[in-house]
């Protein structure tokens, strides 16, 4: 078959064709995508609870940590005031010379008598 | 190509205030989509690619909106960006998928067949046939007048092209179709 092409004859008419609804679709599509989405009081708020969750959780654990630190330290402290006080005692009864004992029961005994 | 331009031009103010831009762009996709949409598929010929090349362009426009300095119309600004964007497809399809411009025009045309969006009859595939054996951009100034029939004076601002230099590669279009379909006889 042979074509002639006219320029002057022929319609310019467009060969082509879209899918139904095709232009409505997309310009629905287009607005879906330039339109700010619209963001819930609580989609606005999750980051600010967020932070504030962690800083709770931080500051609960520093305070976890802090008494259970403290705890340690007067169970170590008592402890300490225990072996002190255990320590004074032996070394009270290790020091005390069985004479100066003698001599501190007799001299206690006299004055007793003296003030009688 | 039926622009309303007393529309256009009050689109382009609402374009400028940021509380009525969002609704002023859907109004300008309402109104440019189809002439952009046949601008680009002419082109492309494909409809799938047609439609994300506007999709692009439209975008592409959105994110710009606020270097649009009102210096052109906003409607020519809208076809260079699909020009730019069609002509920038075409080539890394060359680029990706053929070495040749006969091969890309062997491609183009069985993607013309192989689509369903297409209605044009023997002769009308025997013009695409025709349009697609001319360069890039002879072939976009071609269907820009041919089919919209858009003067030069706008295809001037449209492509930052002078007039004298779209109409010199109109004509050389335009023989060159004459010449093809006297070899295809």
């Amino acid at each position: 078959m042979t074509h002639n092409f006219n320029f002057e004859e022929n319609s310019t008419d467009n060969p082509f064709c879209v899918p139904d609804g095709y232009f409505e679709d997309f310009a629905l599509k287009m607005d879906r995508a330039i339109k700010p989405v619209e963001i819930s009081i609580w989609q606005k708020s999750k980051p600010y609870l967020y932070v504030a969750a962690m800083f709770v959780m931080i500051f609960a654990v520093g305070l976890i940590f802090y008494r259970t630190n403290k705890l340690d330290a007067n169970i170590a402290e008592n402890r300490q005031v225990t072996v002190y006080s255990e320590t004074a005692n032996e070394i009270l009864l290790d020091d005390v010379n069985e004479d100066i004992l003698t001599e501190y029961i007799l001299a206690n005994a006299s004055y007793q008598l003296q003030n009688n | 190509m039926n622009i309303n331009r007393e529309e256009l031009d009050k689109i382009t103010e609402l374009l400028r205030d940021e509380k009525s831009r969002t609704d002023a762009f859907s109004s300008l996709v309402r109104m440019m989509q189809k002439p952009l949409y046949w601008h680009i598929r002419k082109m492309v010929l494909n409809h799938d690619d047609a439609d994300d090349l506007l999709q692009n362009t439209f975008m592409k426009a959105w994110y710009a909106i606020d270097s649009f300095r009102g210096e052109s119309q906003i409607h020519t600004w809208l076809y260079r960006i699909a020009s730019n964007e069609t002509l920038t497809f075409l080539a890394a399809q060359r680029m990706k998928n053929v070495t040749s411009s006969l091969e890309m025009e062997e491609l183009l045309l069985s993607n013309l067949r192989a689509d369903t969006y297409f209605n044009g009859d023997e002769l009308q595939e025997k013009l695409q046939q025709a349009i697609l054996s001319l360069p890039e951009k002879q072939r976009l100034v071609f269907n820009i007048r041919y089919f919209d029939n858009v003067k030069y004076e706008d295809m001037e601002k449209m492509l930052n092209t002078s007039a004298g230099a779209l109409k010199a590669s109109y004509h050389h279009a335009v023989k060159k179709i004459e010449a093809f379909f006297k070899e295809e006889n």
